[in-house]
């Protein structure tokens, strides 16, 4: 349960609102580098944190995120001529570097050289994981660039996916720190029949969470008989990336060692850019298998063609027969309890369990951070440099009941 | 737990109890104290979590009561009401103290006002 206050202060991402404030200060993943190709390519309209903006790349292979509008008389950047490292306004020819400097102004006395001080709103980019990483806080406070685990892989180790969820991009996060519902919603099997694997035999897992300063981890622990438990541990990095455990050896084998990464980039308010990585060190990732599981069939905007007007295909037969959710894919089916959550949910009318303590854990720590910089200034939990990022990492393992998690898996800069 | 006159409730209670979430199944006196008793002895962040969820659990349970009694109202329903009505603003402030403003001190004194409350609720159930 949250008070109206808190919820709105956790929901709203606009400029100027404390949230917005607050992530801006992350580098985050914003576009596909497959949706930038090719050199002087055709620019590409992204929507992050409710700013519209125009992503290309230019002559040199640069990426520059600006302000769609053109700071001249506001027409759409996307309309213009990606050319000779820049992206020419198709209005009245006002051409843009990437880091925002106009370089011409054809139609002013002086055309070539007259726009020194003209600037469009531009953001700093990165590449790294196939994904184009952006920065939207002041420039003077940008944090050094994460080399998180899954970046620097082998090619086809790891792969990114990108797909739109419609809702606010907390309801995401929260489906994802929520071990409890892996048993319910993607069980194989009708409810009444036999469980298939051990998350789905024991519903109500024991959690335990343990603050970091890059944000927090915590343990689904489940009994497995024989004295020994079994133990998930999920990595939260602030503020909306999640590090999903491995299966672990009781899975097939394509999927024994493949762990899963979520950023849920707000597009505004109410919709959420779902950007993921698979990657397995043992072997390259399978990516039909992929989308073949996840229900990845998306539209040429990212939007599923399996989505809430078509109520997901539920199929209501196969619930009796087959999967319990009647819905294809692991993604639809998370997709489909958030999006029915509503665009922005209520949460001063949930009823929460004890099985919700990460998303209680999480919500705090963005508030409290939210809070810290709007009142104090204080730079949020990872941005001051200083993480082993590389270091961070999630596991399956199974100990023995007496055991503590958080002594025999150590983490990293814990709190 | 009850604790005597000048005694905290927290006395007695181990670290462990501290860090892990609580689980129980209904409202009365004895788990409100039980549960003033964890959130006196709370320190870490990973504490304030844990309390925050208990407190959650408890204003889902006075929130299906309140439900149960409108539905099946009846001789007492009234009276039950009010009790339970004077109950939830009290658990959801010791909440937001604990989750918002991490002050144990004030949503254990807040809490300790609902035990007569949690208690009556008992008795009136009993009729």
């Amino acid at each position: 349960m949250l008070s109206r206050e808190d919820n709105e202060l956790l929901v709203r991402v606009g400029p100027g609102t404390p949230m917005g404030d607050m992530i801006r200060r992350y580098w985050v993943p914003a576009l596909l580098s497959s949706e930038l190709p090719e050199r002087d390519g055709t620019p590409v309209r992204i929507r992050l944190f409710g700013e519209d903006l125009v992503a290309f790349r230019d002559s040199s292979g640069a990426i520059g995120l600006l302000e769609e509008k053109c700071p001249h008389r506001c027409a759409s950047l996307a309309l213009g001529v990606n050319h000779k490292n820049g992206l020419r306004c198709l209005y009245h020819g006002w051409k843009f570097a990437v880091d925002g400097r106009c370089i011409e102004r054809p139609t002013e006395p002086g055309g070539a050289n007259s726009g020194h001080n003209i600037r469009a709103v531009a953001y700093s980019t990165h590449e790294a994981g196939g994904v184009v990483w952006a920065y939207l806080g002041p420039a003077e406070l940008k944090p050094e660039f994460p080399d998180l685990e899954w970046l620097g892989m082998k090619e086809g180790h790891s792969v990114p996916f990108k797909l739109q969820e419609d809702c606010n991009y907390a309801q995401c996060v929260e489906g994802t720190i929520d071990t409890a519902h892996a048993g319910v919603l993607h069980r194989e099997q009708p409810w009444d029949a036999p469980a298939k694997y051990d998350h789905e035999k024991d519903l109500a897992p024991k959690l335990e969470v343990q603050f970091t300063a890059y944000g927090m981890r915590y343990a689904g622990l489940r009994k497995i008989g024989d004295g020994q438990q079994h133990v998930r541990i999920t990595q939260v990095l602030l503020p909306f990336g999640t590090m999903i455990p491995p299966p672990g050896k009781d899975a097939p084998p394509i999927i024994q060692e493949r762990r899963l990464v979520n950023y849920f980039v707000p597009r505004d308010d109410e919709s959420t850019w779902h950007i993921q990585w698979f990657y397995d060190t043992t072997r390259p990732i399978n990516v039909e298998h992929r989308m073949e599981e996840g229900g990845i069939w998306l539209q040429d905007d990212f939007r599923k063609k399996v989505n809430i007007d078509v109520w997901y295909n539920q199929d209501r037969e196969w619930m009796k027969t087959g999967m319990m959710s009647g819905i294809k894919g692991i993604v639809t089916q998370d997709h489909a309890v958030c999006e029915t959550q509503g665009r922005i949910l209520d949460r001063t009318k949930e009823h929460l369990g004890t099985s919700d303590m990460a998303v209680v854990a999480w919500r705090r720590m963005m508030l409290k951070a939210a809070r810290a910089l709007q009142e104090k200034g204080e730079a949020p939990p990872g941005t001051q440099g200083g993480i082993s990022w590389n270091a961070i990492t999630s596991e399956t393992v199974k100990l023995p009941e007496e055991n503590s998690w958080k002594a025999d898996i150590p983490g990293v800069h814990v709190a | 737990m009850r604790a005597k006159a000048g005694q905290s409730v927290s006395e007695g209670l181990g670290p462990q109890e501290i860090d892990r979430l609580h689980v129980f199944a209904e409202i009365t006196d004895q788990t409100l104290m039980a549960l003033v008793a964890r959130i006196e002895r709370s320190s870490t962040a990973e504490h304030l979590i844990y309390r925050e969820c208990e407190l959650d659990e408890a204003w889902r349970l006075l929130d299906s009561a309140v439900r149960e009694v409108r539905s099946q109202g009846g001789a007492g329903a009234a009276e039950a009401l009010e009790t339970l009505d004077a109950l939830r603003p009290i658990v959801i402030k010791a909440h937001d103290l604990v989750g918002i403003d991490g002050d144990v001190k004030s949503a254990a004194s807040e809490l300790r006002q609902g035990v007569l409350l949690a208690r009556k609720w008992v008795n009136l159930q009993k009729r």
